[in-house]
């Protein structure tokens, strides 16, 4: 400001000298020049200035350009800055222009408002005994870094509610300048004591705020909550979490035998908490409370009719039944209806809705019920009532539905048919397949002879896993005895073994009977046919029409042992004489010898197995 | 091998026990429905799944009393469990539709199948159980091994050729069963289903309440599941239903 009264002064001078517009610009021109390396200055003791932070700011004056006779610059207005101190002192300091220079700074020490904005603080300077304005300070204040970057308010419509009314419960959001985004909404837990229709949040969008300090905000219904009991009640606070901007941290690095360090700020993640609400939760007055209320509170229509009067045996006719209101979110209960007596009825079709109008839930049920006259004749369907608490009228309100008379005439389908035949019944304007279903009942339970278990996970029972491979196991074995059975069945040499076996026994029985029949001409004969036989089939060889010389040789060539060639021969050479001299051989000794005969063959058997 | 036939007798005893058991509950059930005491029975029907005693006829009279005691949901969950036990009768398709006419929520069904071929697998595909496929699979696989010992007994060609061609037959026949098992196996060990059981219940986007309510289901209405987390079920309904329902309000399609 001593620029300006230098002005002045300059602007006091007579006429005849008064500069005209080109000088005076030129003078100011000078002026500002000057006022590069001269006149007052404001600095401070940092770049930023956070709400409730302590700082310096300092009135720095060229020595030279002091007043003489003066007090210290005052700030008149603090607006919420606390002073804690104001000194002064003189330094030396180099400027570009003027060089090095003395200066006095006058030293204040401040405490910055909590709340973070620009400010303007006016000083004044007492210079020769006089008041003198020196201008406004403008400092601008920042939010601190630690200081939240978002801010969370609940606010609900109401405070005073009856149990069971709807209020709606709004939520603001405030963003300051340190919030980084990263907004999330945790689980959104609005306590066990309401019923509640969550607002769909995903479509919030933030707008520029006009709050002082405020960067963005945004505000919007979060539930509509309706108190089941009554009494004080609280909504739990919401919680969130995002991202907001830390405060600068000095970090020392080392690089090799380099040591530095750095100012790094980054975000962390941050939790705003939005308080509970809390409200007054009135109960339901006792007066005129009607039986059966239905537990609804609000402002409700209810609205019955029945689309014809008039029909056929067979025919139906559908009640609808309407409830729309703004009390609990969701829920309406059925209507108590009356007895159809003369009519037969299946579960109704119910359906309900829940809209978003003037900010506030609206719920409206649907009822649909399908009667079927059971016989010809005049009948009345009975009114029946609904009802419901209206708060603005602190009254109950029961409706009642008209009462409606049904002329039924004879139809095509017999009564009999109607009341539980299969006939498709016919109703225009509905879906055909829903109303040849409608007017049939669900069919007979069963009645099965024989209770037994079924099974539906067959394939985890291990027994018809066996079942399942058993069939495999038997074939290999078989395929490998049929291969080797075939192959036996080629092969000549062990043809005429088996048949070798078979007949032994065969003609042994055969010799032993004559022998009981006391045939025994016949003894040496068989027996010599037998021996050649089977010793030619055993070893597969011709043993007929040889001479015993030849049948020694043959059997020895066959590793028959000698014993039993000498035996062989015996026999024979017995049974030859015994054809031309026949010798009374007892039957004691045939049957030892033909036991003799078999054990030797057996074993002869065995052995060319 | 004593021991073993003494536990295979006892297995076989303790499980006509349970027959006989039953038997003594489910006829005292169908007298108390006949009566109109519909809580009764559907306790006496209960107490024959207590026993292990499963069948078809008992999951369609549990749904038969359940509906007549107003449980909609429950009564279409027994609807379905009979009908994989008898998937062709056409009591439990007639009750099933019936009681599904009486849900809140409508869901669309994709359109019958028009080709008739495909049709025809399909029908057969759906009209025998895996327990009844899987005794005619073992069945069809004694036959064949019949025939393959029969074949490499027989001399005669002509009778051998036809031998192999019933052998083909068969083979081809045991294939697609195996095929139609090895499916339905996939689909009931990866898959399974539940019903909502009460009037109404919210679907959450997590496994609690303090999620957000992503829709709302009502009574009747057949879900699949997709996984199971403590006291919540994760179920799917078509493409646009998907969350998280408390197990308490749902009964599970066995």
């Amino acid at each position: 400001m001593f620029r300006m009264s230098r002005m002045r002064q300059l602007a006091n001078l007579p006429s005849l000298h008064r500069p005209g517009l080109k000088t005076v610009a030129l003078c100011c021109l000078l002026f500002l020049t000057g006022l590069s390396y001269a006149g007052m200055n404001v600095e401070f003791d940092r770049d930023r200035i956070e709400a409730g932070q302590e700082f310096r700011m300092f009135l720095v004056i060229p020595l030279q350009e002091l007043p003489p006779d003066h007090g210290l610059p005052e700030i008149t207005d603090l607006q919420g800055f606390d002073l804690k101190g104001v000194d002064s002192v003189d330094e030396k300091i180099n400027t570009f222009f003027t060089g090095r220079m003395t200066v006095r700074k006058f030293r204040y020490t401040l405490v910055a408002p909590k709340v973070n904005g620009a400010y303007s603080l006016p000083m004044v300077w007492n210079v020769g005994g006089q008041q003198r304005s020196i201008g406004k300070i403008r400092i601008d204040v920042a939010r601190s870094m630690d200081a939240p970057g978002l801010q969370v308010l609940l606010t609900p419509n109401k405070q005073n509610i009856y149990e069971g009314e709807q209020l709606t419960l709004t939520m603001t959001l405030l963003t300051y300048e340190n919030f980084q985004g990263g907004l999330n909404l945790g689980s959104v837990d609005l306590g066990n004591d309401f019923v509640a229709h969550r607002a769909d949040l995903s479509k919030l969008s933030f707008g520029r705020s006009q709050r002082p300090g405020v960067q963005s905000e945004v505000s919007a219904p979060i539930a509509w909550l309706a108190p089941i009991r009554s009494g004080a009640l609280e909504v739990p606070e919401l919680k969130f979490k995002y991202q907001k901007m830390g405060a600068p941290k000095m970090v020392n690095k080392q690089m090799g035998n380099f040591s530095f360090s750095s100012m790094t700020q980054g975000t962390e993640e941050a939790t705003a908490l939005s308080g509970k609400v809390r409200l007054k939760v009135q109960p339901l007055p006792l007066e005129g409370l009607p039986t059966q209320f239905t537990g609804l509170v609000g402002q409700y229509s209810f609205d019955a009719k029945v689309d014809k009067t008039q029909l056929q045996v067979g025919e139906a006719l559908s009640m609808v039944i309407t409830i729309r209101g703004n009390g609990k979110p969701g829920s309406i209960p059925d209507p108590v209806l009356p007895s159809f007596s003369e009519f037969r009825s299946v579960p109704p079709e119910a359906d309900l809705q829940k809209t978003i109008e003037n900010g506030q839930v609206w719920t409206k049920r649907t009822l649909k019920v399908f009667l079927y006259p059971k016989k010809k004749g005049t009948f009345t369907i009975p009114a029946f009532s609904y009802n419901w608490f209206d708060p603005k009228a602190k009254k109950y309100v029961v409706v009642e539905s008209p009462t409606w008379q049904i002329q039924v005439e004879k139809g095509e389908i017999t009564e009999a048919a109607a009341t539980g035949g299969g006939a498709p019944l016919v109703y225009a304007g509905a879906e055909k397949r829903a109303i040849e279903q409608l007017g049939q009942d669900i069919r007979f339970i069963h009645e099965p002879t024989r209770i037994q278990n079924q099974f539906l996970r067959l394939y985890k029972s291990v027994l018809w896993w066996i079942l399942l491979f058993v069939p495999l196991l038997i074939l290999i074995p078989f395929r490998m005895w049929y291969s080797r059975y075939l192959a036996n069945r080629s092969n000549r040499a062990y043809v005429r073994r088996e048949r070798a076996m078979r007949i032994l026994q065969e003609r042994l029985i055969e010799i032993r009977e004559l022998v009981a029949n006391k045939e025994m001409r016949q003894f040496y004969a068989k027996l010599e046919s037998l021996l050649i036989v089977f010793l030619g089939d055993l070893y597969n060889t011709e043993l007929q029409g040889l001479t015993r010389q030849d049948l020694s040789a043959n059997l020895a060539q066959h590793k028959v042992p000698a014993e039993d060639i000498a035996r062989i021969l015996q026999w024979l050479e017995d049974g030859d004489r015994a054809r031309f001299a026949p010798i009374a051989v007892s039957e004691q000794d045939t049957m030892a010898i033909l036991d003799q005969v078999q054990a030797m063959c057996n074993r002869l058997g065995r052995i060319v197995s | 091998m004593k021991a073993w036939l003494v536990i295979l007798a006892l297995l076989i005893v303790s499980a006509s026990a349970a027959e006989a058991n039953c038997e003594i509950q489910f006829r005292a059930g169908v007298e108390a429905y006949k009566n109109e005491r519909y809580e009764e029975s559907i306790s006496q029907w209960n107490s024959c799944l207590q026993m292990g005693v499963r069948f078809g006829d008992l999951y369609f009279n549990l749904g038969n009393a359940y509906y007549r005691n107003g449980q909609i949901g429950q009564a279409i969950r027994h609807y379905h469990t009979a009908k994989k036990y008898m998937p062709t009768d056409p009591d439990v398709q007639a009750n099933l539709e019936f009681a599904e006419m009486s849900m809140v929520d409508r869901t669309e069904t994709t359109g019958a199948e028009e080709n008739p071929v495909l049709k025809a697998i399909f029908n057969l595909h759906h009209a025998l159980t895996v327990d009844a496929q899987w005794r005619l699979i073992v069945g069809l696989i004694w036959i064949f091994a019949i025939l393959l010992a029969a074949t490499w007994m027989i001399r005669h060609e002509r009778l051998r050729f036809w031998l192999q061609i019933k052998m083909v037959a068969v083979a081809g026949l045991t294939g697609i069963l195996a095929l139609s098992v090895i499916a339905k196996i996939w689909e009931a060990e990866t898959s399974s289903s539940a019903v909502i059981i009460t009037r109404a219940t919210d679907v959450m986007s997590g496994p609690g309440e303090k999620y957000q309510v992503l829709h709302e289901l009502h009574e009747g209405t057949t879900v699949e599941v997709r996984e199971q987390r403590d006291k919540w079920v994760s179920i799917r309904l078509g493409d646009q239903v998907a969350g998280f329902v408390s197990s308490d309000h749902i009964g599970m399609v066995e």
